[in-house]
């Protein structure tokens, strides 16, 4: 029984699906699960990323919603009182 | 001879902490296979973050990444407090100055350490934060406990209020939930979702076929995890909730020919790393939960270049996509969307990692599950 629902799934080619055919769907966590992947070009994901980027299973950073990493902050932070300076990094040795 | 091509690296798992105020019976960096955590430092020194950061901007000029991603992590990133987050986030901020490369910059933790400082510093910097936890207290206090074996829940839904609330809500990530298969779904479902979080993943456990998933101990095509995972997926669809489930999102775009959303499932090249305190580089870390040492690669940022540890046989192996996979896998109608399963689960000591996953009936009957759950709700609407 459950390798014939497997096998059916080659059946069911869910590759060609379009906007206009889930634009009727009735539930809206589906649909707005669809309208995600469907619409890509305007998924955050997509254009936030220049690779199709492998996400680590150990954390749910979500990179669709976070903001950039704010760099100018970083002359603030060398003001701290206590900061020790940074250490150059060694030599490369290979 | 040029150089043979590599996929460059996206995401960068900095270890920044090595030791955790908890003791999760299930950890695979303290309660599996592996014990080299003790001879790590506690925490990353600024040398080894400068050294990090360093070579990630050289690896991403020399790919033209226009964006890059680095999450803080453990042990528990937040040990080390405020100032070290600060002179991690400083160091890296100094060292990406005048880069082209974008960084999103987040942290997995068990957010028992968050405090308002804490938070508006993320505030400020743009770093976001996940926490994990496994459900309602009776759920969580099984397996997230201290070292004296107490439940965490109440200390974290304490700390939960003030991150899911205004004004820290908005470095809020999610949840990483482990599924316990004995636990009710729908409550467990239902109590995540009741904090709102932008984003939930529910993760199988770090098991595999010599240390078996509990409840599939003495049959593996029993699929305890996936049954678990279809009344959960039920429940996200019935609440209408806006909520991303990672594992669930996954599947839908896969089952549209998209790329996965996380190296888990799916058949594309893995562009991760991890860095640990010390320096030295990893491919998968929780490889720990397999055998001592099975995520060494003796690589570390000092010595290697990124570009190198992109060349390694243990990197690109994770790059072959379903040529590197079990043959029972090739031969099998999910693999595309399955891609084998999670590198750890498909390990046993007499084959190594030419298993399918040991969670394969699980990953077969959540996926048939979604497929037919999509094609039904296609065949509702109206013509």
């Amino acid at each position: 029984m459950a390798s014939e629902r497997v096998n059916a799934l080659n059946e069911l080619d869910l590759t060609k699906l379009t906007l206009e055919d889930i634009r009727g769907l009735k539930n809206p966590v589906l649909r707005e699960a669809l309208e995600r992947v469907l619409g890509d070009p305007g998924d955050a994901v997509a254009s936030h990323q220049n690779t199709t980027s492998s996400h680590s299973r150990h954390s749910n950073h979500n990179t669709s919603s976070a903001q950039l990493f704010e760099l100018e902050f970083a002359e603030r932070l060398g003001s701290l009182p206590g900061r020790a300076p940074i250490d150059p990094p060694r030599p490369q040795m290979d | 001879m040029p150089a043979e091509p590599i996929v460059p690296f996206h995401t960068y798992l900095w270890k920044i902490a090595s030791r955790c105020n908890l003791n999760c019976t299930y950890c695979y960096v303290y309660n599996r296979g592996d014990s080299r955590w003790r001879r790590q430092p506690k925490f990353m020194t600024d040398e080894v973050a400068y050294q990090t950061a360093t070579r990630m901007r050289e690896h991403c000029e020399a790919h033209e990444k226009e964006s890059a991603s680095i999450i803080f992590h453990g042990g528990e990133p937040l040990l080390g407090g405020l100032d070290h987050l600060m002179r991690l986030a400083g160091i890296i901020a100094e060292v990406f100055a005048d880069s082209e490369t974008k960084l999103t910059v987040g942290m997995q933790s068990n957010g028992l350490l968050f405090t308002p400082e804490i938070g508006d510093f993320m505030r400020r910097a743009g770093i976001s934060v996940g926490v994990s936890i496994d459900g309602p207290p009776e759920v969580n206090d099984r397996n997230r406990v201290d070292h004296a074996g107490r439940g965490s829940s109440n200390e974290l839904e304490r700390r939960l209020r003030l991150l899911t609330e205004e004004p820290y809500r908005e470095v809020f990530d999610g949840f990483l939930c482990v599924i316990d298969p004995t636990t009710d779904p729908v409550r467990t479902t239902d109590y995540l979702l009741g904090f709102d979080p932008p984003g939930i993943d529910f993760l199988l456990p770090l098991d595999n076929h010599d240390r078996r998933p509990p409840g599939k101990e003495d049959d593996l095509d029993a699929a305890p995890y996936g049954d678990w995972l279809v009344r959960a997926f039920d429940r996200w669809i019935e609440t209408g909730t806006q909520t991303r489930v990672r594992i669930f999102n996954s599947i839908i775009g896969l089952l549209c020919g998209r790329a996965s959303l996380v190296e888990s499932l799916g058949l594309e090249a893995i562009d991760l790393v991890v860095v640990e305190t010390n320096g030295e580089i990893e491919a998968v870390d929780s490889l720990k939960a397999v055998f001592e040492g099975a995520s060494e690669l003796g690589y570390n940022v000092f010595d290697h270049p990124f570009d190198l540890v992109a060349r390694h046989a243990g990197v690109k192996a994770r790059q072959l996509g379903v040529d590197s996979l079990a043959q029972a896998c090739r031969e099998c109608p999910v693999v595309d969307l399955c891609g084998g399963g999670y590198l750890p689960h498909r390990y046993s000591a007499e084959r190594g990692f030419d298993n399918p996953s040991v969670y394969s009936s699980d990953l077969k009957r959540l996926i048939t599950h979604i497929a037919e759950t999509i094609q039904r709700e296609l065949a509702a609407v109206p013509a």
